[in-house]
């Protein structure tokens, strides 16, 4: 059968070639920019030889370009990115929490040193302390005592309201965790769907599973930046995804992802779990880590500050206040309520809101003595935190410290991750990615091979001319 | 190497957005003036400014109290140079009584001087600043020392005054359970010339008027003053028209009437824990074996009865007194230097705080505008490369 037949086949099988290089080229092409595509190529082969001469070229496969290494690396390297990217996200939240730093320049120092100043915790603090100097200026004036009760009560407020940012803040990451498990059991599932098409739709299957595949290698992408994930490919093209040793999906079956309430402190706090089991997973990156980390680590810390703060101002100032005597002659009254010793309890007194003649400036009774108030007044010189190292606003001021340079160093580890993660996805579109200059030299390539393989069917059909002319 | 369309896409639009943060940080810098907007721009710094701003409102609270306390000491300053200056010219006055030749009307007449003498250094001993006291030691309230006049109007006795009573919510329950007290004080009380005996485990203010009311001491009155307070009204024991008052258990100082204790202290904090005395006790002043109400009574009884002993012991009487009003001026003359000298630091003190304050925090323009700059180049270069670089394909040059 290796007559003109054979030929006018062979040219045939080119023009088929030709043609799917070309419909590749121009795939390849329209999907420059799409985002995760992977481009293709047409594996050429020639076909089985007869009597031992060629019979033209076939395709066997339009596969994807892909690096597998590079792929594991990626998604590796996502879930370290995508627990800073959520914890950056936090720490812009907690930090500005505890800003009182905007805006309040030394330019502008008379207005910030002033009186007026001080919505943050460390001025609060402050004015608190100076009211107790004024009223050691005036231990007689009524308005003296009227300001101490108004600042104790901003105080007592200031610590409320950081309480209450910082646990909204915790809440806030808790829903996210919440919202973040569900995204990532509809990732599971969608997985698990495509990975059920994919060996019956391969190119021997007489479709193409690239464009399945595609899809599945982005979601894998996605939810490894929420929990860290490894992947392995099976000779079938699906993929068996693993979290900390347990299989999550394979071929189609997929585990879901489950969550344990637990209480921490005042908070009810979520794990991750395996569904179907209720057993505890790991979680070492993603997003998912990033919010466990800033949720059950840093913000209790931040939280359990605060309240040994709140609890030794409340015992320290009531110690001071309580051996004193009010205006009216009243001794032994806590000028805080000893009941609320945590930021978010503590509370001046209700009985001084009543009466603010019961605070206390005099040690003996008289009423011009200011003994007392300049005893409560210079607790805020008295070392009483870190082994007696630390002042109260001193220890406050490297609490904002420690919130700085934890924010810190989550924004520079971002950074230098991100430039990571970019190489990385460089080097890898590199290989998947399309470049419209080598698609143009595909382009014609397989234009001139069409042109050449046309001209053969041609030379072969005029060679049929001549032989049924010599009939 | 193989490079792909979209790596130069991204690579230089990751670029681009890297220098456009940079400008926006810088841009913040400059427009808010300060260096850190969030603790995370620089955290030691952030603590550090913290520190020093409270620094400051600590200093700028001592520089209030110290502005308070000059005035006191001021005002307590000039009132004791008034009294030394008075009984200068009373001593003038004795020296004048002792004159042989002078008769005994002269001598009425300058019994009459010293008389307004002594209402004088009385009218100094109540001086008042802001409403307070300033010789009644804690007890600023109330007048540190209280007459006595005899029936044409002068004065016969000079002594400590009596505080008013402490305010209660009640004036006809036992003083014992309005004040919570365990076992209330009970015993006698000499008030002027009588005595009476008070128990507060059952007598209520009321009962108590009534029973010093009944026992009558000679030029006493008592009153129950009522002030409205808050949602009721308050009532408390007040005393006068006597200097005596002996109160061994305490009964009547429960209630909040005792003798005017002149020797407390009152203190302005002037610096980190440094406390100074700003106020001259009255004790120190015009009580004792030497004071000037004494010295002055004992040079006008002597004047009028003629007693030239009597006179001429009184110029010594006066020279004491005189000297103890003039040791406390010396006294608080050097504590005013010494407030006014922490006052010239702290003042040095705060310029050198807000200085470093302003290198902690402020923006260095120079510098952020020249950064400013640079990446304002570097962004606008990298953008008209960027357009060179997109564009040209090979399919530029299929026709």
């Amino acid at each position: 059968m290796s007559g003109l037949l054979g030929a006018i086949e062979i040219g045939r099988s080119a023009l088929r070639a030709q043609q799917i290089g070309i419909s590749v080229a121009g795939d390849n092409i329209a999907n420059v920019n799409t985002p995760g595509f992977s481009r293709r190529q047409a594996k050429l082969v020639t076909s089985e030889p007869a009597a031992g001469l060629g019979t033209g070229v076939k395709v066997t496969d339009v596969s994807r370009t892909r690096d597998q290494l590079l792929d594991a690396q990626v998604r590796f390297q996502n879930g370290l990115f995508g627990r800073l990217d959520t914890m950056q996200k936090a720490f812009a939240t907690i930090e500005g929490i505890f800003s009182e730093l905007a805006g309040s320049s030394a330019n502008e120092a008379g207005a910030v040193f002033s009186q007026s100043s001080g919505v943050g915790l460390s001025g609060s603090l402050s004015r608190f302390f100076n009211a107790f100097q004024d009223l050691a200026n005036n231990p007689e004036s009524g308005s003296a005592r009227a300001v101490i009760r108004e600042e104790g009560q901003l105080l007592a407020r200031t610590f409320l309201r950081l309480d209450d940012q910082l646990k909204n803040a915790q809440t806030d990451l808790e829903s996210e965790f919440q919202r973040q498990v569900d995204q990532a059991n509809a990732l599971l599932d969608e997985i698990g769907t495509l990975n059920a098409r994919v060996p019956s739709e391969r190119f021997g299957g007489g479709g193409s599973s690239a464009p399945l595949e595609d899809r599945r290698d982005n979601l894998i992408e996605e939810l490894s930046k929420l929990v860290d994930i490894s992947t392995r490919e099976q000779d079938d093209g699906t993929v068996t995804v693993y979290q900390s040793g347990r299989i999550l999906v394979d071929h189609a079956a997929v585990s879901s992802l489950g969550r344990r309430v637990e209480v921490e402190g005042d908070a009810a706090v979520s794990r991750l779990t395996l569904a179907s089991t209720g057993e505890a997973l790991t979680l070492n990156g993603g997003s998912l880590k990033g919010i466990e980390e800033v949720r059950d680590t840093r913000i209790p810390d931040y939280l359990s500050a605060l309240d040994s703060l709140a609890s030794t101002l409340v015992s320290e100032v009531n110690q001071k206040h309580s051996a004193g005597y009010g205006l009216n002659g009243v001794s032994g009254t806590n000028f805080f309520d000893a009941a609320g010793t945590t930021a978010r309890t503590i509370q001046v007194n209700s009985a001084i809101l009543d009466n603010t003649d019961l605070i206390a400036a005099s040690s003996d009774g008289t009423k011009g003595n200011n003994r007392v108030a300049l005893q409560v007044s210079d607790l805020r010189l008295n070392r009483l935190f870190s082994g007696g190292t630390k002042t109260m606003e001193e220890f406050y001021s490297d609490l904002v410290g420690e919130v700085g340079s934890q924010a810190k160093a989550t924004f520079s580890n971002l950074e230098s991750q991100r430039v990571i993660s970019e190489q990385l996805n460089n080097r890898r579109e590199n290989v998947r990615g399309v470049s419209v200059n080598e698609e143009a030299a595909n382009l014609i390539l397989f234009q001139r091979a069409y042109q050449a393989a046309a001209r053969i069917v041609t030379i072969v059909d005029e060679m049929f001319q001549s032989v049924l002319e010599m009939g | 190497m193989r490079i792909s369309d979209a790596t130069v896409t991204s690579t230089l639009t990751t670029n681009l957005s890297r220098t456009f943060q940079k400008m926006a940080q810088l841009q913040k810098e400059l427009i808010t003036g300060s260096r850190i907007n969030d603790a995370s721009d620089d955290p030691s710094g952030a603590s550090r400014s913290l520190n020093l701003r409270g620094q400051v409102r600590n200093i700028e609270q001592y520089q209030r109290n110290i502005q308070e306390g000059q005035g006191y000491l001021n005002i307590t300053d000039s009132t004791l140079g008034e009294v030394v200056d008075t009984l200068t010219a009373a001593q003038g006055t004795a020296i004048q009584g002792a004159n042989d030749t002078l008769t005994d009307r002269d001598r009425k007449i300058l019994a009459n001087t010293i008389d307004n003498l002594l209402e004088h250094v009385l009218h100094l001993s109540s001086t008042q600043f802001r409403g307070r006291y300033i010789f009644g030691g804690t007890h600023t309230l109330f007048r540190p020392y209280v007459e006595t006049r005899d029936a044409d109007g002068k004065i016969a006795t000079i002594e400590n005054g009596l505080t008013e009573g402490r305010p209660l919510s009640d004036a006809t329950t036992a003083v014992g359970s309005l004040l919570g007290l365990g076992s209330p004080p009970s015993g006698t009380v000499t008030i002027g010339d009588q005595t009476v005996t008070l128990d507060l485990a059952t007598d209520s203010l009321t009962t108590i008027k009534a029973q010093i009311d009944a026992a009558a001491p000679t030029g006493v009155t008592t009153t129950i003053a009522s002030a409205p307070s808050g949602s009721g009204t308050t009532y408390r024991l007040v005393i006068s028209g006597t200097t005596t008052l002996s109160d061994s258990n305490d009964v009547l100082k429960t209630l909040g009437v005792e003798t005017v204790d002149t020797s407390g202290t009152i203190l302005r904090e002037v610096g980190d824990g440094i406390n100074v005395q700003i106020n001259a006790a009255g004790k120190d002043i015009f009580e004792g074996q030497f004071n000037p109400f004494s010295a002055l009574l004992d040079l006008r009884d002597s004047l009028n009865t003629n007693d030239l002993n009597g006179i001429r012991d009184s110029i010594t009487e006066l020279e004491e007194a005189r000297n103890k009003a003039s040791n406390t001026r010396g006294v608080l003359g050097a504590r005013t230097s010494r407030v006014e000298l922490t006052n010239s630091l702290l003042e040095r003190f705060t310029v050198n705080l807000k200085e470093s304050l302003s290198n902690t925090e402020d923006t260095d323009f120079a510098q952020a505008v020249v950064d400013l700059q640079r990446h304002q180049n570097v962004f606008q270069s990298a953008l008209t490369t960027g357009m060179s670089l997109i564009q040209p394909s090979l399919i530029d040059f299929l026709r």
